[in-house]
């Protein structure tokens, strides 16, 4: 569904991603993990248009979309959430959502009943009326969430989601993701809690200083030492 | 799973938050305003009233820029003596009506106001960039005016005095027809705004203030939509230039294109509340009385000009200090149990 | 066209740049430390600008000694507007800045406007209609000002790189809370920059009273100009304000030589919308103070 080929970032510099080639089918749950700076979110980043690449394609469902400005590639089906949660803070839960609707509805009947659809899905139906400013930490990344796939998309990029969430909340979120891809939606994670990003995925890849170093299932990556020693110092969650 | 909230159609109307419960209030006002009080106000105060209504006209379009897509805009004196001229030249040189006159002026306008958004959005203009861009757009086109022979030069143009007449949209006898005709502005302009507000474009233009990238990654063409509320608010503007035109007689780039005037539009906004409905005409009534009174009395009395500015820079001043998000977040404490922001109740 | 008159422009154009320079070199300084937009700063210069006149007027004393009392009037002035105002708005959105600032102008502005009427005063003594030939006649006052202006704006460079107390400020303008964490009183500092940018709009408006006309409004003309030199220059970059500065004295002069003095205006307005789309962070770029 998503293929990137070679793909360079720089920023002056600085290489954030070096010949990168990725490979993502339909339907799954990638992975990806990395430590700090080795490049993820810049990969979101030029994946949705926020950057532009120096060299390399990215192509989605056979069209290159490298290059494109973030709302056509919305609009061609990616979404994602944001690292640092981003929020519509004087809009209420149920007016940010209504804004993700609004892409895809043909009228704001129509988009009222999706966003009704995915308040009662996430469980922020109890929150309805609340300013997103307001909301607490899981109930800010469930709208980010929310808000996200009130636009249909068919590739959801996920930027660490769980960080700073309680194993309970991290459990619910689990379930989310899993009814997510029920409905038929692909999905990139990219996560620093390991137990999370273990348990949810189907297939694993590591970036380290902008360059792939290991790809595959969850317990081949575990055990890999190239991974190990990329993370030597970090503990897992 | 039961469904435990019913959408209505209400649920869109959070305008009626910001207006007050309709209830029996809209009514009534709505009569006070069209019967009652035009009819017992003196000429000074029927005067102060058309200016009160003229500014919030012009602060609700403003708003729909500023308040509502937060942009920051500081040259819509441009619009408006776009407005202005237009109809004017158009009038005396062509002998076209005013009215016509003021439709074309709103596509001059929509045309300078698209240059200005192109010129800005395009290269990503924010915060005080913007600010000082659409300055410098704004004295660009005064500059234009003060050197351009047919417009009058620095000089400007006098308009033909010519007994009452609604093609000519001039009336002398009484001023009582302005006021009826800046009414209409106001309340078309407003149903405009909650048109918008309810509308994908509203909640489009909402998000793009709060966050623009957030609002990319939903789908929103920040570059189009952000032009798009250039292009009504210039518009919009443009008539109020017409109007003026037609009721002070007199046009020139002093009295219809400074900075100055900017400022006095978004001064309503910003007093009463940005992005609300209330907020302009809030502002607008606390602006324009003690601009008038002020120069009215104490100018002629005392010959000390500038006192009026004096109070209203302070005001914004204090307004600033103590609640950025202006004066009707008071009337809101007042007007309802809990205030709105906090407020996490369902419905209205 | 003639060589000498064609320097003659070209050399009074860049005079003109002088007391710009000064005054976007104070706004720079101010919004360099504190991120704080002054739109008043150029109705300190007005309030100046008075305070020179009437030194000469009342008193017949020459104007330049207001130098002795309008910059550290400003001063005071200045220190006084952080610690009432801009200290509470230091964390809000960037407009609520920008409107208490521009109130505070506008109320300068009208209170001139109260006090001293809406005629232009004008000071005419020897010193101010003096010309200086050196090859070609030059205005003694602009030279003066503009050489004065580099002279203070040099000085506040080495203040700021070489003394304890210029390290103190960029300390706290490059993080406020290490700096309180070392021992700095912040919002002493804070308080300093103010008035010292308010002086500079002080020394600016001394000079320039010495070859304009000063009236109520005439920081609007000095505001505009200023945000273009620092625009130009690049935000809060001290040194580039000397460069933005001669390059907006010199557009405004040779356009209004080319074009007229009723287009001069468009021209560098123009030119600051092109920098705007092709390096909004100015020729020299923005800089943390």
């Amino acid at each position: 569904m998503l293929k990137i080929e070679n793909l360079t970032k720089r920023f002056g510099g600085l290489i954030a991603l070096n010949n990168v080639n990725l490979n993502i089918e339909k339907g799954e749950i990638r992975g990806l993990i990395g430590p700090n700076g080795s490049g993820k979110t810049t990969l979101f980043n030029c994946i949705t248009g926020f950057h532009h690449p120096e060299t390399g394609r990215i192509i989605f469902e056979g069209e290159d979309i490298t290059g494109l400005p973030p709302h056509k590639i919305a609009i061609k089906g990616i979404a994602r959430t944001f690292q640092i949660v981003k929020a519509f803070h004087k809009m209420t839960v149920y007016e940010s959502i209504l804004t993700g609707a609004l892409l895809r509805a043909k009228d704001i009947k129509e988009a009222r009943e999706i966003t009704l659809e995915i308040m009662e899905f996430t469980g922020l139906i109890k929150r309805r009326d609340t300013l997103a400013g307001n909301l607490t930490t899981i109930d800010r990344k469930k709208l980010g969430l929310a808000s996200a796939i009130a636009t249909k998309p068919k590739l959801l990029l996920l930027d660490e989601l769980v960080a700073g969430l309680t194993p309970g909340e991290i459990n619910e979120i689990i379930k989310l993701i899993r009814d997510i891809r029920e409905n038929g939606v692909t999905m990139i994670i990219v996560e620093h809690v390991m137990k999370f990003i273990m348990e949810i995925a189907d297939k694993i890849t590591v970036l380290h200083r902008g360059e792939i170093i290991g790809e595959g299932k969850p317990e081949e990556i575990a055990g890999n030492p190239k991974v190990i020693e990329a993370y030597l110092g970090e503990k897992y969650a | 799973m039961k469904k435990e909230y019913k959408m209505k159609k209400g649920d869109e109307m959070k305008w009626i938050k910001k207006i007050g419960k309709p209830g029996i209030y809209l009514p009534l006002t709505l009569i006070a305003l069209t019967t009652i009080i035009p009819i017992i106000l003196p000429p000074f105060l029927l005067h102060v009233a058309i200016m009160i209504l003229l500014y919030s006209y012009l602060g609700t379009a403003w708003n729909i820029l500023g308040g509502y897509t937060g942009q920051f805009a500081w040259g819509h004196s441009a619009f408006f003596g776009i407005g202005a001229y237009t109809s004017t030249t158009l009038y005396i040189y062509h002998k076209i009506s005013p009215w016509i006159g003021m439709l074309i002026g709103s596509l001059f306008a929509a045309g300078y106001g698209a240059l200005c958004g192109a010129f800005t959005f395009r290269f990503g203009l924010k915060g005080h960039y913007f600010v000082i861009a659409t300055i410098a757009l704004s004295e660009i086109i005064r500059i234009i005016f003060i050197n351009w022979a047919e417009m009058g030069r620095a000089w400007g143009i006098l308009l033909p005095v010519v007994p009452d007449s609604w093609i000519d949209f001039q009336f002398h006898t009484t001023k009582l027809p302005y006021y009826y005709i800046a009414l209409t502005m106001l309340l078309t302009i407003i149903i405009i705004e909650i048109k918008i507000i309810n509308s994908k474009l509203g909640y489009y233009l909402t998000a793009i203030r709060d966050d623009e990238e957030l609002s990319e990654s939903l789908g929103i063409n920040t570059f189009k939509y952000k032009m798009i509320a250039m292009i009504i608010s210039a518009a919009l503007t443009s008539f109020g230039g017409t109007f003026y035109a037609q009721y002070v007689l007199y046009i020139s780039p002093e009295t219809v294109m400074p900075v100055g005037l900017s400022t006095e539009i978004l001064m309503g906004p910003i007093i009463g509340g940005l992005g609300t409905i209330m907020g302009p005409i809030i502002g607008a009534i606390i602006v324009q009385p003690i601009h008038e009174f002020t120069r009215a009395y104490i100018t002629t009395y005392t010959g000390i000009a500038g006192l009026d500015y004096v109070v209203a820079g302070t005001l914004m001043l204090t307004v600033a200090l103590l609640q950025p998000k202006g004066v009707i977040q008071y009337i809101n404490k007042i007007l309802y149990s809990k205030t709105i922001i906090t407020s996490s109740s369902k419905g209205e | 066209m003639e060589w000498t008159l064609a320097l003659q422009v070209v050399v009074n154009s860049l005079l003109l740049g002088g007391v710009y320079a000064l005054i976007a070199a104070g706004f720079n300084l101010i919004y360099g430390v504190m991120d704080v937009i002054n739109c008043a700063q150029a109705d300190l210069m007005m309030i100046a600008m008075y305070t020179s006149y009437w030194i000469y007027t009342l008193y017949g004393l020459h104007p330049l000694t207001a130098l002795i009392i309008a910059p550290p009037l400003l001063f005071i002035f200045g220190v006084l507007i952080q610690r009432l105002i801009i200290d509470r708005l230091l964390g809000a959105p960037l407009f609520t800045q920008a409107i208490a600032t521009i109130s505070l102008g506008y109320i300068l502005q009208n209170l001139a406007l109260i006090f001293w009427k809406e005629d232009y005063r004008m000071i005419w003594t020897d010193y101010t209609t003096a010309i200086i030939r050196v090859g070609i006649p030059l205005s003694l006052p602009r030279l003066v000002s503009l050489l004065s202006s580099i002279a203070i704006i040099a000085i506040l460079y080495i203040t700021l790189t070489k003394t304890d107390f210029g390290r103190q400020i960029r300390a706290v303008s490059q993080n406020r809370d290490a700096a309180a964490l070392v021992g700095i009183n912040v919002k002493k500092t804070y308080a300093l920059v103010f008035g010292i940018g308010a002086a500079c709009a002080g020394i600016a408006g001394v000079f320039t009273s010495t070859f304009y006309y000063a009236y109520p409004t005439v920081g609007s003309i000095f505001l505009l100009r200023m945000f273009v030199v620092v625009v130009l220059g690049g935000c809060g970059n001290l040194l580039a304000s000397i460069a933005g500065g001669l390059i907006v004295g010199l557009a405004e002069g040779i356009g209004a030589f080319i074009i007229g003095p009723s287009w001069k205006e468009a021209i560098y307005m123009i030119a600051f919308l092109i920098t705007l789309a092709v390096k909004p962070t100015g020729i020299f770029g923005e800089k943390r103070i």
